[in-house]
């Protein structure tokens, strides 16, 4: 990909997009027949002094102060404790409000005592996500200077906690002019002890089984119902954008069947949704890595 | 220094060449292009003391141009979504044919075509492009991902050479 990032920068300047001239010469004509302006006075010092000072005590009280305190930090548990299971605790919570934005995060922390890799792995890249959404929400409020307005929310949920395998569900929610809602989907198998990807349950090779289906499945779902749209035949070449990767969001939900879970925007427009599709036990099962227990 | 009327003409002379791109890309009509433009000119003079910070004109702009041209669109193709707006007719290929990255850019389908031009082409943060575009910054950073993705798929498939 780096490649292609060179080879589009390359391309920047080599393509010189000349505007033609009869639009040149219409912008020239509807600037000269532009009237005068009288400009009015504007008071934004308060706004420019407010804004910033706002987000800096925010900061402080609120979302500094919950990673010093121990009465912030205070963890709520939950999931209640059940014998051998993981547990799951909000470690932090951020929570900011002005007129313009809000941001309300809840930091998850695993803790499976079984297995205390793979519930540190999760628990990192639940930090690095959610630190990485904050500092740009703050980053945004400021270049915006006032004008303007958008939240974040970040929240999890345990899907599955038994003594075979664990997944916890983190949701991220941005608002600006629209909004847009992703997830991130976290597994233990609790039988080997492993933090468990798309990749390490199936061979590259046999995604190409899973995303036939789906694409199968889109095609039914858009026969059935004509509201539904899936981006299928995504360029002149052919190419889908169902194409699954190592880190593809997916979960099993309670019939064992392998749900996989789209972004907003990546298979279809807005209106569709995160879109999920359920692959039956049996079509998955036989290209298994290995077997799962239940 | 500057008046209002010299700050806005000058501004949008700095800003021509990027505002028929973003309009040309939308509309694929060089005529389509120019309409909009003037109209979003009007609209943007009208409402420039909406404009709180004088550095963000480009962006703020670009929105103007952007929205009036998908309101175009609606109003004139019977288009209701940018998303569901057809892909151009692709050129002919075979096996032996070449493609320069314009080329592979241009094929892409919008959104993707339109953040690909506005980050690499007209050099705009994805904070900019989220502001011209009304998309949620994380949104873009997906259709960015996704279309620099749907490139490298093309250029590959067709070896492509610069």
């Amino acid at each position: 990909m780096k490649h292609l990032k060179k080879e589009l920068l390359e391309s920047v300047s080599q393509q010189d997009v000349q505007v033609p001239k009869h639009v040149h010469d219409k912008i020239e004509e509807t600037l000269a027949g532009l009237p005068q302006r009288v400009a009015k006075p504007k008071i934004h010092v308060m706004r420019k002094i407010a804004i910033p000072a706002a987000a800096c005590l925010a900061f402080v009280f609120l979302a500094l102060l919950p990673n010093i305190s121990m009465v912030y930090a205070k963890a709520v548990n939950k999931i209640p404790v059940l014998g051998d299971l993981a547990q799951v605790f909000t470690i932090r919570n951020y929570d900011f409000s002005n007129e313009n934005y809000e941001l309300q995060v809840s930091v998850a922390k695993v803790d499976d005592k079984k297995n205390p890799e793979a519930g540190e792995h999760i628990n990192q890249n639940i930090d690095q996500l959610t630190s990485s959404v904050i500092e740009q929400f703050y980053h945004d409020m400021e270049l915006a200077n006032g004008n303007g307005h958008g939240s974040i929310h970040i929240d999890y949920e345990t899907m599955t906690n038994t003594e075979q395998w664990y997944t916890l569900k983190l949701m991220v929610t941005e608002t600006a002019a629209s909004s847009n809602t992703y997830y991130k989907f976290y597994h233990i198998d609790r039988t080997t002890g492993n933090y468990v990807t798309l990749e390490s349950l199936f061979e590259q090779e046999d995604f190409q089984i899973l995303e036939q289906w789906i694409v199968d499945d889109m095609k039914a779902q858009m026969e059935e119902d004509s509201s539904k749209t899936y981006w299928i035949e995504e360029t002149a070449l052919g190419q889908t954008l169902t194409a699954l990767d190592e880190d593809q969001n997916f979960y099993f939900n309670d019939k064992g069947n392998l749900v996989i879970v789209y972004d907003k925007y990546e298979v279809g427009p807005g209106f569709m949704g995160c879109p999920e599709f359920e692959i039956p036990r049996e079509v998955y099962k036989s290209h298994l890595r290995y077997q799962l227990g239940k | 220094m500057l008046d209002e009327r010299d700050f806005f003409v000058e501004s949008i002379r700095q800003c021509e060449k990027s505002m028929y791109i973003l309009a040309f890309e939308i509309l694929r009509n060089e005529e389509d292009a120019a309409d909009v433009i003037q109209e979003s000119i009007l609209k943007a003079y009208c409402s420039l003391d909406t404009l709180r910070n004088k550095k963000q004109f480009r962006a703020w702009m670009m929105s103007i141009v952007h929205n009036t041209a998908l309101a175009f669109l609606r109003k004139n193709r019977n288009t209701v979504d940018l998303e569901s707006q057809e892909e151009p007719a692709a050129p002919e290929t075979d096996s032996d044919t070449k493609i320069t990255v314009w080329e592979a850019v241009q094929r892409l389908r919008l959104p993707y075509r339109l953040v690909i031009i506005l980050f690499y082409y007209q050099s705009c943060s994805v904070q900019q492009i989220s502001t011209i575009t009304s998309t949620p910054a994380g949104a873009v950073r997906q259709q960015l991902s996704r279309g620099r993705k749907m490139l490298a798929s093309m250029l590959n498939r067709e070896d492509f050479v610069k």
